[in-house]
């Protein structure tokens, strides 16, 4: 419970800083959070000595570069899924808002990413989208160089997509890519064996770079 | 008592199955289905034993031709002990099969093969542990050195016992089957293959089917792949148990030759045409000798001894219907056979199916698709067995088509005995060249007809190895055996028809009645269109009959050069033996195997009328 209310206080600092104000007074923050300025003061303070944030002499708060991360991190976890119950799942906005709210602080990064991932899977891809494309790269296998490892995220293929099932191309398996001819097949590495696929089976497995 | 080995493809099964039963293998014909399933005896401790070897596969799921012959077999109980053998390089993907056939309850025993392949590639496999967590006795094997298969045998009859691992299933799933089996009678692996679609019971599919459609719409991921990835992790659980790895040993990199555009490509052609060329000049070589020792010792004896004409005209039915099949299937086929199983063995047809690919996209087919092609070229006979690999009838049906039209040994020794004995190497080139130009045109003409889709090429790449003496000559042998048996007794029967026919005087009526359309359209004398009639009952008999009707040897004295050539090339092309047509029918089906004969006919006289045209 703690820890989440240490989340929700640096999320709202970082909202404030975003918005150009970098010192926040201790009433005005107690007024966002909707909590007593005393009961806060405590966890502040706490805070303080964990190197999350500054208390200067007159009551105002600034962020550490550390505790900024934390903050910054919350608030995209917030918004996503909150984006994700509101858009995808039909919720109204304010329902959305406080889902997101207690789920924030309990969702894992991976989880958050790859939830991410599928908001803006093709069709969706918004602005924020294109943002953070270069750091979950979508491609497809047939993409992939030489030497590359890769990790597969989906297998669209129908008909054969069940042999590849069985041979172990399911998401969340690395993959190695052993040999590649343009505009021929691709021989990859799964599971210590090595398989060629040709062009447009390739071209069908949705993978991404680790990392 | 009965086992039946099963596992995934090239992890050696055959090669045990081999060596438990020795050589008296006999070929089966599963009833119903066109799969061949080998069963083989032997005897240990007095008790008889009958071994089926199964055909490889990677899951007992799929709905490929191999998986629903295993899965019927290892379903229906008819082994008593289910022997699963296991690649120890590759042990989580092998892994997956076995959890699949554990899930039988059938007593089972393991072999980890090729353990000396994996300690090369640094893999080190704890089989007291693996055992453990199966629940089932683990046999490792090195089953190339015959390491260790003698204990297979004694540990079926001794520890063969009923496997306790299992998987962890999705709770969905789970509850699913429990809510199957609380309706209908079955055990918990039958209601699961329910859940999968794999029932016969209507009542039991229905309801089944409604359960794996409210999963699907749960998971947003139909069963089948639900499943699939709990096996997965469950052997990835198992293995990452067992496996140790350490850095393996770093050859060269051969296969870096072998599967880039240069040198790879210039390779596989080099290998292609000078296969042709060994087996060619070794194969005529072999067959003259043969066919010489046979006329002396066999059939010049018998024709002087003096039977009645009857008799006579049968006995040499029989005999030239022998030193033919011999004639051809050792100097030919088998040493083809011989240069193919070093291919697969040494692993390089696989790289030759990935480099082909591309190209045989272009006629319909992938990669894979060269094998029978290839094949083709030694006989077309067990070129259209393996056309089951071929995963899509459009597939199928296009490679049916291609291997038909592929000159084989039989053809080979038309061309070579009649073109290039009497017209000449380059003319005999050409002959080669119009069938490939017929081939090409075909393929194209099929890719865009041909209705169906295409699925691109999922091959496993097998490792390259040494491939052995024993090893080789033992396949080769035991293809060759596959062939003479559905070969030969076609053959002996057409030559005795033909001997008939010569004999009833039935023959002499029949050349009337095609004189005019032969001299007219193909101009040829009426006995050369009667000779490639019965090519039909064995390409090669065209020549010999050829030789026999026209009444000499040297036949560029009673036909000219064209003449010689137009009946080459016609009975290249024409209708494929009947063999090849028993086979097609086999595999395809009646109907498009009577299309086949009827293009190949229909193609290779307006060939032949063409070059009568262009000639005279």
């Amino acid at each position: 419970m703690r820890s989440s209310i240490r989340e929700d206080i640096l999320e709202t600092l970082y909202k404030e800083k975003v918005t150009g104000n970098s010192a926040v007074p201790i009433g005005s923050l107690a007024i966002l959070l909707d909590r007593d300025a005393p009961e806060l003061g405590e966890i502040l303070r706490e805070m303080e000595r964990d190197g999350d944030l500054r208390l200067s002499p007159e009551m105002t708060i600034t962020l550490t570069p550390r505790g900024e991360e934390t903050g910054g991190k919350t608030m995209r976890k917030h918004r996503i899924l909150e984006c994700f119950f509101s858009e995808m799942l039909g919720m109204a906005p304010e329902t959305a808002g406080k889902e997101a709210c207690t789920l924030e602080h309990s969702v894992s990064d991976e989880a958050i990413e790859r939830l991410g991932n599928y908001i803006r899977a093709p069709g969706g891809a918004g602005p924020r989208g294109m943002r953070r494309a270069k750091r979950w790269q979508v491609m497809t296998l047939i993409e992939g160089a030489e030497g590359d490892t890769l990790v597969i995220s989906c297998v669209r293929c129908r008909g054969p997509g069940s042999r590849l099932h069985d041979l172990g191309l399911f998401p969340g398996t690395p993959v190695e890519v052993v040999r590649k001819i343009p505009g021929n097949g691709i021989v990859i590495r799964v599971k210590e064996s090595d398989i060629a696929l040709s062009p447009e089976i390739a071209a069908s497995i949705i993978v991404e770079r680790p990392g | 008592m009965k086992i039946g080995l099963i596992g995934n493809p090239n992890v050696g099964k055959s090669l045990i199955f081999q060596q438990l039963t020795g050589l008296g293998v006999e070929v089966s014909n599963y009833p119903g289905t066109t799969i061949d399933l080998q069963c083989g005896n032997t005897c240990f401790q007095k008790e008889m034993i009958e071994v089926t070897d199964l055909p490889g596969i990677y899951s007992l799921d799929g709905d490929s031709e191999e998986e629903k012959i295993v899965r019927s077999f290892v379903g229906s109980g008819k082994a008593d002990v289910i022997v699963a053998v296991l690649d120890a390089g590759r042990l989580e993907r092998n892994l997956y099969l076995l959890l699949q056939a554990a899930e039988y309850r059938r007593p089972m025993l393991v072999v980890l093969n090729m353990m000396d392949e994996a300690e090369k590639s640094g893999i080190q496999v704890d089989v007291q542990k693996l055992s453990s967590l199966l629940g089932v006795e683990v046999i490792p094997t090195v089953a190339v050195q015959g390491k260790n298969t003698c204990n297979i045998i004694p540990a079926v009859l001794s520890s063969a016992r009923t496997p306790t691992v299992k998987v962890l299933y999705d709770h969905h799933i789970e509850a699913a089957v429990k809510s199957i089996r609380t309706v209908h009678n079955l055990d918990w692996n039958g209601a699961l293959q329910a859940l999968l679609g794999h029932s016969q019971d209507p009542d039991v599919f229905e309801a089944a089917s409604a359960l794996s459609e409210e999963i699907e719409r749960m998971h947003r991921m139909s069963v089948a792949q639900i499943v699939a990835g709990n096996r997965h992790h469950c052997a990835e659980h198992i293995a990452s148990e067992v496996v140790r790895t350490r850095p393996p040993e770093r050859g060269p990199d051969i296969d870096r030759l072998l599967t880039t555009r240069i040198p790879g490509i210039p390779i596989l052609a080099a290998i292609l045409i000078g296969l042709l060329l060994t087996v060619f000049v070794i194969g005529s070589w072999l067959e003259e000798a043969f066919v010489s020792l046979i006329g002396r010792f066999i059939l010049q004896p018998f024709l002087a001894a003096g039977f009645p004409p009857l008799a006579e005209q049968l006995g040499t039915a029989i005999i030239l219907a022998i030193q033919a099949g011999f004639g051809i299937a050792f100097p030919f086929i088998f040493t083809f056979y011989v240069f193919i199983a070093l291919l697969e063995d040494s692993g390089y047809l696989t790289r030759a199916a990935f480099l082909a690919d591309r190209t045989l996209h272009r006629f319909g087919m992938h990669g894979q698709g060269i094998i029978p092609l290839v094949l083709g070229f030694g006989c077309n006979v067990p070129a259209i067995m393996s056309i089951k690999l071929l995963r899509t009838r459009r597939e199928r049906l296009i490679a049916s088509f291609l291997v038909t039209l592929i000159p084989c040994s039989a053809r080979t020794v038309i061309i070579a005995g009649l073109v290039a004995a009497f017209v000449g190497i380059g003319a005999a080139m050409s002959v080669y060249l119009i069938v490939l130009a017929v081939i090409l045109i075909t393929g194209l003409a099929l890719s865009r007809v041909t209705p169906g889709e295409q699925y691109g090429m999922i091959l496993e790449m097998s490792p390259l190895r040494k491939p052995t003496v024993k090893n080789v000559l033992l396949k080769s042998w035991i293809r060759i055996r596959e062939f003479l048996v559905i070969a030969m007794p076609l053959l002996i029967v057409a030559s005795i028809v033909l001997g008939l026919f010569q004999y009833s005087g039935l023959m002499a009526a029949f050349e009337q009645f095609i004189e005019p359309f032969s001299a007219t359209v193909l101009g040829l004398p009426s006995y050369a269109t009667t000779a490639l009639i019965f090519g039909i009952l064995r390409k090669e008999m065209a020549l010999e009959t050829l030789v026999i009707l026209a009444g000499t040897a040297d036949l560029g004295s009673v036909l000219s050069m064209a003449q010689i050539y137009i009946f080459a090339v016609v009975s290249v092309l024409f209708v494929p033996c009947i063999a090849t047509i028993a086979v097609l029918k086999k595999e395809i089906g009646t109907r498009m195997a009577l299309v086949i004969s009827i293009y190949t006919m229909v193609v290779g006289i307006l060939v032949g009328a063409l070059l009568n045209l262009l000639m005279s």
